[in-house]
């Protein structure tokens, strides 16, 4: 078993994360693809945030870098006061593990796992157990309650999703980055979800980065944060869907 | 814990590949334990067949032997040593002991007894109970010979040939075929089939003596001790009353001796078996090495998934690890299971040729489940160790977009490069210099490494070929550098793998244009579908090359086998034409028995027929002598070497064959060369029962393919050697005679000797080859084992490629593939990978086998005939193979359901 080792963030750390002069450099020379190019960001404790912006302007590899799935051409991320640039494979991997639970474009779970097995499985990798009330709250919440038993070739789209969301949600991490979790959803479950994420930053404190192209999903969250080109264009605090459209027709313009 | 879990859930969702990975291991394992049980079996019961033998001699006195082997032409002892032995204080009995092989019965049909391989022998009944091994059957009737017309018989061969108490018999000896009354059977040790398929017949003393001996002595005088007597003070005083040449020695020893000998029988036959049993495990090594590379492929995304989740590079290994683990203590039970299974079979097959093992249970020894978990366990293990590590390098995001993130390339450090290589090949030098096995096969292991990875770092392909380079280098050595036999075959072994698997590596360079090259029929013929099968094989040219290795492997060694047959028949084809000029052979059964031996009578006998104008009788004995020269010890042949240029021509370079006789001696011209000996010069020679003479050497010759190195005339060797039986004869037909003519007069003859088979040249021919024949379809039934495995192998790579490329099939039967169509892709891939296997094993094999003629006594082969009709069959029949292998592939890929198959992620 694994030793769980997470360390208790510093409370007068007003930010949960944050990307210092991002860069991100796909490829080489003539193939050269600045997919980040020079990104100042924080994400504060506690908050819900929404990352909106158009079609490669490169939300997902943000998102990617600040869990420390991928790594910075140049440029820092720091999670809780961890600067990332510094750790090795085996701390990238613990901090992945036990501070940040992520929710991918495509759902990404695991075909031989059942649903519950999927949400449970970074604990189990972690060697932890997981707060049963709080998985309890989880599930019912997204609401899978009699699917759980089921691989995932035999749940619908957005049944997949949400176990997606759940497994990044069970482990209660100092932050969540989400890449589009409703993207695939109709508008009813989608709402669920959007508002259980919602909860669970008001009631417990959770910190939620959510990239989304949706204007009424950014309205739930506190903030949103246009990325353009690989450059923060701006954000607007406490949006409503209407500020969002208007926000991006501006863009395109 | 959960990993645990994590790993037992990946196995259980994918059963079918689990499944097939599991098979090629326990056919490995079986085998292995197969061999293990049987000969850990043969050993107990020789073990306890030694003791037997021995039962109830306290002291045995015989000639004292400084080399060879004392069953054969070890000096007899003198009879009237016995009186001297009784008369010693503390013994209670003292008796002589003869025992001599080649001693057949003749059943009431005139029929010569046969046996496949258990001895033939004669033996004294002794007169003292408690002296005596074999007791009298309770049948009533039976009671032990006495006089010189009485034998008796083992119960067992009796009964089988249907000999009965008081009828008379007749019975090859060798002092000629003479009859006897049957007066008893009897049993032979300590339970009832202890003989384990000998054929035993039994005399007094006296008449033993003079029946197997001619009079000449016994072979050992045993003695019983009077109760309470101390062993060490009556052997010292028997010790002290008999001559030097000869020794006293105590049960035990001649026990260890006993059992000593029957193991060393046993290890060759389980040496033999074992060789096989590697085959077959290097060949699953290879199967379950693809499959592990291709199921870490496969789940490159769930494991770059879990990488994203957390999961440590460790835990990643120990996951595909864990797998292997899985894998190989599965199938470590079930070979365990089969394998005793195989060990009960070739116990029937033994049964069922005649030669019965006595009922002793079978037992799986501590030994056997320790070879067999270091097997299953660890061929797994090492197989998939590579994969593993590959597993634990990927780069989440790397992973998770598509599986391409293969490990990075090698940095090129060209001179860090050259230096590995250079250590490498200094390890391996250092190693086939050190001569121990041991060493040779860690140095060998060691640069393989040093010479991939430098030879990596200089360009890809180099690390590849040095590896290849490796495997050449240590055959060149095992050929080439004198080693014993023992090491030769360790690094002939090594070679060979270190060949595959260099070839293995190598072959992804030529297998995407071979493969293009022989789907080009395919493609012509079935059109699209065949085209399909082409470029599948070609696209991913590693795979395909190392789905062939396995096939490579077996159909390698199987053309080697058949060309060195081949080339062994054409050498015996020469040798017929061009040395012998006799017109006919006479030997027992096929001449192959290193050991059966006739009366001399019979060539006598063959010599009085006005038929034939001339008769020779050739014999040999191995270490019989060793020279003054140098000590080396040597095999003896002997012959009439007055006449021996009527018969055979040994290609004489030095001196002249005109004249020769007794008091000189023949030499091959190597062995005169290598003691800078000339015609003329003196050799002296000493026997085995220690007599020395000197021989003047009459000449030289250069053909030893019939005559041995060493030729001497029958009347030295009835001199100096005891023993005068003889191996084959060989006859003229006088002039004015037809061949049928003095066939006839052959045979009156062989009447007496039903054992014998009187053959012309063709006869002999043809017999020696069907002979060869029978040799090369048991060995090539043993290969085929591992050919079976390898068509697994193609059918299990195909069955993962069909379930790594659903998507892509649904696809294809979206836009219109029927069925049937899709099931023919499949099966030509699996075809256009089997030739492809076949090609490269028939290239290496018949490479193997050229460089085998090269080395092997051109005495057995000195003539390489490649038969390529039959390598053009073997090919034929790999790609047919593995058509039908990838039928269940096929079957299941046109079975996909469509609309699930293009949802497949
Ligand atoms: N692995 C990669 N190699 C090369 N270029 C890449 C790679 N991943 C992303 N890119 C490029 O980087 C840029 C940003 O991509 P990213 O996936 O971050 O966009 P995104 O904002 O998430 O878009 P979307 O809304 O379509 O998901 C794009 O131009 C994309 O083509
Ligand atoms: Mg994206």
């Amino acid at each position: 078993m694994e030793v769980t080792d997470a360390e208790t963030p510093a409370a007068d750390t007003p930010l949960a994360a944050r990307a210092v002069s991002a860069v991100k450099i796909y490829g080489a020379d003539d193939t050269e693809v600045r997919a980040l190019d020079g990104v100042d960001i924080g994400f504060a404790r506690g908050c819900f945030t929404a990352i909106m912006g158009p079609s490669g302007s490169g939300k997902s590899t943000l998102m990617h870098c600040m869990a420390a799935l991928d790594t910075l051409t140049s440029g820092q991320v720091i999670i809780g006061d961890t600067e990332l640039g510094t750790l090795g494979d085996r701390d990238l991997t613990l901090l992945r593990r036990n501070r940040v639970g992520f929710v991918f474009q495509a759902y990404n779970l695991v075909p031989t796992l059942t649903a519950m097995e999927n949400i449970t499985l970074p604990m189990d990798l972690a060697g932890r157990r997981p707060d049963k009330n709080w998985l309890n709250t989880v599930i019912s919440t997204v609401g899978l309650g009699d699917r759980l038993s089921h691989r995932p070739s035999e749940l619908s789209g957005g049944q997949q999703q949400r176990v997606a969301v759940s497994r990044a949600m069970a482990g209660q991490p100092e932050i969540i980055f989400a890449d589009e979790p409703t993207g695939n959803l109709d508008s009813r479950t989608g709402t669920g979800i959007l508002e259980f994420m919602r909860r669970a930053v008001d009631e417990f404190g959770q910190t939620i980065v959510m990239v989304t192209h949706d204007p009424v999903a950014a309205a739930h969250a506190d903030t949103a944060v246009f990325l353009v080109d690989g450059r923060i264009h701006g954000e607007l605090a406490s949006p409503s869907a209407d500020e969002v459209l208007d926000y991006m027709k501006d863009l395109g313009d | 814990m959960s990993l645990l879990r994590y790993t037992l859930k990946s196995i259980a969702g994918a059963r079918i590949r689990f499944l097939l990975t599991t098979l090629a291991v326990v056919v490995g394992v079986a085998f292995t334990v197969g061999v293990f049980v049987t000969t850990d079996g043969l050993r107990s019961t020789f073990g306890d067949l030694s003791e037997d033998i021995f039962e109830g001699v306290d002291l045995s006195v015989r000639s004292e032997v400084e080399f060879g082997d004392r069953d054969f032409g070890a000096p007899l002892v003198d009879p009237a040593l016995v009186d001297d032995i009784r008369s010693v204080d503390g013994v209670a009995a003292a008796e002589g002991g003869v025992f001599e092989f080649n001693v057949i019965a003749i059943d009431s049909n005139g029929e010569a007894l046969e046996s496949i391989g258990p001895p033939q022998m004669g033996v004294s009944w002794p007169e003292d109970q408690q002296l005596s091994q074999v007791s009298v059957w309770p049948d009533g009737i039976s009671r032990p010979p006495r006089g010189g017309g009485e034998f008796a018989l083992d119960a067992d061969t009796a009964r089988e040939n249907g000999f009965e108490v008081g009828d008379r018999y007749r019975i090859i000896a060798p002092t000629g075929t003479r009859e006897f009354t049957l007066v008893g059977l009897f049993r032979f040790g300590s339970s009832e089939d202890a003989t384990v398929g000998a054929q035993i017949a039994a005399w007094d003393a006296e008449t033993a003596q003079q029946v197997l001996h001619d009079g000449g002595g016994y072979d050992s005088i045993d003695v019983r001790l009077a109760p309470g007597a101390s062993l060490e003070a009556v052997a010292a005083a028997i010790g002290a009353a008999i001559p030097d040449n000869t020794e006293v020695v105590a049960n035990e020893q001649l026990v260890e001796e006993q059992t000593d000998e029957f193991n060393e029988f046993i290890g060759f036959f389980q040496n033999f078996l074992l060789a096989f049993a590697i085959v077959i495990l290097v060949v699953s090594a290879f199967i379950i090495y693809n499959t592990f590379t291709i199921i870490v492929g496969q789940r490159i995304r769930e494991l770059g998934l879990l990488r994203a989740l957390g999961a440590s590079g460790r835990q990643i290994t120990q996951t595909v690890v864990g797998e292997a683990v899985a894998v190989g203590l599965v199938s470590t039970g079930l070979g365990l299971g089969f394998g005793v299974l195989l060990a009960l079979g070739i116990r029937a097959l033994f049964t069922a040729i005649g030669a019965d093992l006595p009922d002793t249970p079978i037992t799986i020894g501590a030994n056997t489940v320790i070879s067999a978990v270091a097997i299953g366990v660890g061929v797994t293990l090492v197989s998939a160790i590579w994969p593993a590590l590959r597993a634990r390098r990927i780069a989440p995001m790397a992973a998770l977009a598509g599986g391409a993130g293969t490990a990075a390339d090698i940095k090129r450090v060209p001179l860090l490069g050259w230096a590995m290589i250079a250590a490498g090949g200094a390890a391996t030098a250092a190693g086939i210099a050190s001569q121990a096995t041991g060493t040779t096969v860690l140095a060998a292991i060691a640069a393989s490494v040093l010479l991939y990875a430098g030879g990596s770092r200089i360009h890809p392909l180099a690390g590849r070929i040095s590896v290849l380079g490796l495997g050449g280098a240590l055959l060149a050595a095992a050929l080439l550098v004198d080693y014993s036999t023992g090491d030769i075959l360790v690094l002939l072994g090594l070679g060979a793998l270190f060949v595959f698997v260099g070839m293995n590596l190598v072959s992804p360079v030529f297998a995407g244009p071979l493969a293009r090259f022989l789907g080009w029929g395919p493609a012509r013929v079935f059109g699209v579908s065949g085209n399909l099968s082409r470029e599948n094989a070609a696209r991913s040219p590693r795979r395909t090359a190392s789905t062939a290795s396995a096939l490579m492997i077996g159909l390698a060694l199987v053309s080697m086998v058949t060309v060195l047959g081949q080339s062994f028949k054409q050498t015996l084809a020469d040798t017929l034409e061009d040395s012998v000029s006799a017109d006919w052979l006479v030997c027992i059964d096929d001449c192959n028995e290193e050991f059966a031996a006739f009366s001399p009578l019979a060539a006598e006998a063959m010599a009085a027929q006005p038929e034939l104008a001339s008769v020779v009788s050739y014999r040999f004995r191995s270490e019989a002598a060793r020279t003054a020269i140098d000590g080396d010890i040597l095999d003896l042949f002997s012959t009439d070497l007055a006449t021996l240029d009527r018969h055979i021509d040994p290609d004489v370079s030095a001196g002249s064959l005109t004249g020769i006789g007794a008091g000189q001696i023949l030499l091959y011209e190597d062995e005169a060369d290598d003691r800078g000996i000339g015609v003329g010069d003196r050799i002296g020679l000493e026997f085995i029962g220690e007599q020395r003479a000197k021989f003047e050497v009459a000449a030289l010759f250069a053909d030893n393919t019939i005559l041995s190195n060493w030729v001497i005339d029958h009347r030295d060797w009835d001199r100096y050697l005891t023993g005068s039986q003889d191996q084959f004869v060989t006859a003229v037909t006088a002039p004015g005679y037809t061949a049928e003519q003095a066939r006839s007069a052959l045979e009156a003859v062989t009447v007496d000797y039903p054992q014998l088979e009187v053959r012309d040249q063709a006869e002999f021919q043809a017999n020696q080859e069907s002979q060869i024949d029978t040799f090369l379809a048991v060995v090539n039934v043993f290969l085929g084992v591992s050919l079976v495995i390898a068509l697994m192998g193609i059918a299990n790579t195909l069955a993962l490629s069909v379930f790594e490329r659903t998507r892509e099939i649904g696809l294809l039967r979206a836009v219109g593939m029927v069925r049937r169509q899709t099931r023919r892709m499949i099966r030509w891939e699996g075809a256009i990978v089997a030739a492809f296997g076949g090609i490269m094993g028939v290239a290496i094999g018949v490479l193997f086998a050229w460089a085998a003629v090269i080395v092997i006594p051109s005495r057995f082969i000195s003539a390489m005939d490649v038969p390529w009709a039959t390598l053009v069959v073997y090919l034929a029949i790999a790609a047919v193979a593995g058509l039908i292998a990838a039928s269940f592939p096929a079957l299941r890929a046109s079975r996909l359901n469509v609309l699930e198959a293009i949802a497949y992620e």
